[in-house]
């Protein structure tokens, strides 16, 4: 097999690689991104980003201020 | 919708114990649709009592079991004994939902069963704009204190009983966070009583005693109750409360709710005489529960008043002392909204999605409404 083709299957198979396990949310860099399994551990800022589109959706209502804390 | 059940851990009824069921075990999936807790359903089943002289009445029977439900988040979704589902189903319904069982004599078995809504039952899309994704529930747990012999009842010589828990699920394509119910029950010692937190109420009611025992006429008179901005009920006459109350739910004359009466004999409300082990005649509605506050079948979230800080509730009867029974939504800043959606999310194992504000009308949220009481859902990818 030339070496072009090689390199060209090197590339291939890389950008299918990328593309199938692009994330849908964003990972930090040195998280594994496994082919199978659960995410639960695997995305150690849900959490914020939850946060970030929930304070979106306040401050889009313009609710009152987010510092008071919840008492029960 | 459909709700389908699921059966927790069978409780065997044990004087002066107390037991757990954590909710963990509760399935976050179901045929590919997220499971959210609707309601849970307790049936005393087999409750066998020796006593030597007095039935057991139907009150005193509601005391044998203290149920206290913890999401693990933080709030104290339900606190109070049997006897506060039977006076919360009356309060947020006009009358029973669930029959009562008849009395019987000693050694005879009977059975009865109350059921705990996550949110009132008597709003606008309930249950879907209350239940609990069962991920955030993961911490959750429902702690049981089984009461003496002596507090059930002075006579009891022996009881043997068994707790039957059933949690029923709805089956959802997405992630709800509901605003945060709670239902409680507080003793009072005074001729008022202090409720904090920020809040929207839903229902507030006076009873006797913790024994769920008879009002008096003259116990509490005229009634009171402030929001923070001014009264709500500015002294009104108990007996007023209770029309008003029998009148938005249209209660009828059998059944419905019976608070202060408005003479000594006040037997207009008649209810079905259970302790003549044989329901063949009707008795005057006991005189247990007093409404004071409530929500109108079909009431909406969005039009219940704000408590920014403190609701107080007072009475000028003879009464010096009650137990208070309450609904209310706690306010739910962002923080709380995310970290319950992402323990959904991760107890799941799915990917966030797109998160809104989940209104009636379907459309997106207008400014002005506060998403603090509102409740949010989000799809899962």
């Amino acid at each position: 097999m030339k070496s072009s083709t090689v390199v060209i299957l090197m590339v291939g198979f890389v950008a299918y690689m990328w593309i199938t396990q692009k994330p849908a949310v964003y990972m930090p860099a040195g998280a594994q991104n496994p082919t199978g399994g659960t995410t639960a551990t695997q995305q150690p800022d849900t959490f914020g980003q939850i946060l970030g589109a929930v304070t979106a959706v306040f401050n889009g209502l313009g609710s009152i201020a987010q510092t008071q804390s919840k008492t029960t | 919708m459909f709700l389908v059940p699921y059966q927790l851990p069978t409780q065997t009824y044990a004087a002066g114990s107390r037991t757990n069921i954590t909710l963990k075990e509760l399935p976050k999936t179901l045929q590919g649709l997220h499971c959210h807790l609707a309601k849970i359903q307790f049936d005393v089943v087999s409750f066998t009592p020796t006593f030597a002289a007095n039935d057991v009445p139907t009150v005193n029977a509601h005391q044998i079991f203290d149920i206290e439900l913890n999401d693990g988040n933080g709030v104290t979704r339900f606190k109070g004994n049997l006897n506060a589902l039977r006076a919360k189903e009356r309060l947020q319904t006009g009358r029973h939902r669930i029959p009562d069982a008849d009395e019987g004599a000693t050694t005879a078995a009977r059975h009865f069963s109350r059921v705990l809504h996550i949110g009132p039952p008597q709003m606008v899309n309930y249950p879907s704009d209350f239940v609990i994704h069962t991920g955030a529930l993961e911490n959750g747990q429902i702690s049981i204190n089984h009461s003496a012999l002596a507090a059930i009842d002075a006579d009891l010589s022996a009881l043997t009983a068994t707790l039957r828990v059933t949690a029923w699920l709805m089956l959802l394509p997405e992630i709800r966070v509901p605003p945060a119910y709670q239902f409680l029950q507080e003793d009072v010692a005074a001729k008022s009583h202090q409720m904090t937190g920020r809040c929207r109420y839903e229902s507030i009611a006076l009873l006797n005693s913790s024994s769920y025992d008879a009002i008096s006429a003259g116990d509490f008179a005229g009634i009171r109750l402030d929001f923070g901005r001014g009264d709500v009920i500015p002294t009104i006459d108990a007996e007023a409360l209770r029309v008003g109350f029998l009148d938005d739910f249209a209660a009828g004359e059998i059944g419905g709710v019976l608070g202060e009466p408005e003479t000594a004999t006040d037997d207009n409300s008649r209810q079905g005489n259970r302790a003549a082990a044989s329901v063949t005649a009707l008795v005057a509605t006991a005189a247990d529960l007093q409404p004071v506050f409530w929500t109108r079948p079909g009431g909406k979230l969005n039009k219940l008043f704000d408590a920014e800080s403190v609701a107080k509730l007072t009475w000028n009867g003879s009464q010096s002392g009650a137990t208070v029974l309450y609904g209310r939504f706690l306010a739910q800043p962002p923080a709380v909204v995310a970290a319950l959606a992402a323990k959904a999310v991760n107890a799941a194992g799915v990917r966030p999605g797109p998160l809104s504000v989940k209104t009636l009308s379907k459309q997106p949220p207008k400014p002005g409404m506060n998403g603090e009481f509102l409740p949010w859902k989000m799809k899962a990818l």
